[in-house]
């Protein structure tokens, strides 16, 4: 089973479409695009993960690493639109507080950021 | 129902998606709980990620699947170099880590959780879980 990427430009962020199920065979396919991404200086990430069936903790680790990269930048990463499979995971481990999550892609992309963090 | 699996693997990056196939197809033949499947789906992954990438020396490993109808266990083996099994019994790693939550998430998904590792005997991971209900929407395989 593969894994797609897209991504398009919405309004100030890009959303990184995810389908398919991420684990350590398929993590490296979304990580290139991420580097690729914050290479151009894309650093507003809204991942959309409703096409997501499966994710571990190597898929967990690429969207920390890319909250990292991006905080530094002064940039956001967002979660959106998790299957319940996924949302259990962030949950269980304990990013559901750290990575932003939200319902629908659309709530993801005009989220107001708090003024200060 | 009850039926036992050995599968005999290549230590390489395809076989744990491989695995996670055939325990969802073997989950979904008994019909258990969605839930409970995703769950030792997820353990499943971590336990043969941790394999591929800390079983250095070893070029196969073997899991082994032990479904029924109310529960299932699974055992994990290599006979690799070995990893710190008592620095995996650590609590969860903090958020802004990229790395080290598998071995926390077979503990937090599943019960019963073995781990034995040394570096000249190899490894073996053993769960459980127990399930808490059958006929739940099995995910087609």
């Amino acid at each position: 089973m593969s894994l797609t990427v897209q991504t398009e430009q919405r309004a100030d962020v890009v959303v990184v479409s995810v389908a398919g199920e991420l684990d350590m065979a398929t993590a490296p396919r979304l990580q290139d695009q991420i580097t690729d991404l914050l290479e151009k200086g894309r650093t507003r990430l809204v991942f959309d993960l409703a096409e997501v069936s499966f994710c571990d903790s190597t898929g967990l680790s690429v969207f920390v690493r890319a909250k990292n990269s991006t905080d530094e930048a002064g940039g956001v990463v967002r979660l959106a639109a998790p299957q319940r499979g996924v949302l259990r995971i962030l949950e269980v481990s304990g990013l559901v507080e750290v990575l932003r999550t939200y319902p629908t892609v659309d709530e993801a992309v005009t989220a107001q950021e708090p003024a200060l963090d | 129902m009850r039926m036992s699996v050995r599968l005999n693997l290549p230590r390489e990056v395809n076989s744990v998606p491989a695995v996670r196939r055939l325990l969802r197809c073997a989950l979904s033949l008994l019909h258990v709980d969605r839930q409970d499947g995703a769950d030792l789906e997820i353990a499943l992954t971590e336990a043969c990620a941790n394999v591929v990438k800390h079983a250095d020396g070893a070029d196969k490993f073997e899991v082994l699947l032990d479904v029924a109808d109310d529960g299932c266990a699974i055992e994990v083996v290599d006979q690799g170099s070995g990893f710190d099994a008592a620095a995996a019994s650590a609590a969860v790693a903090a958020p802004d880590h990229d790395r080290g939550r598998g071995l926390f998430l077979i503990r937090a998904l599943s019960d019963n959780v073995r781990m034995d590792s040394s570096p000249r005997r190899g490894s073996l991971i053993h769960f459980e879980k127990r399930f808490t209900s059958v006929g739940g929407t099995a995910p087609a395989c």
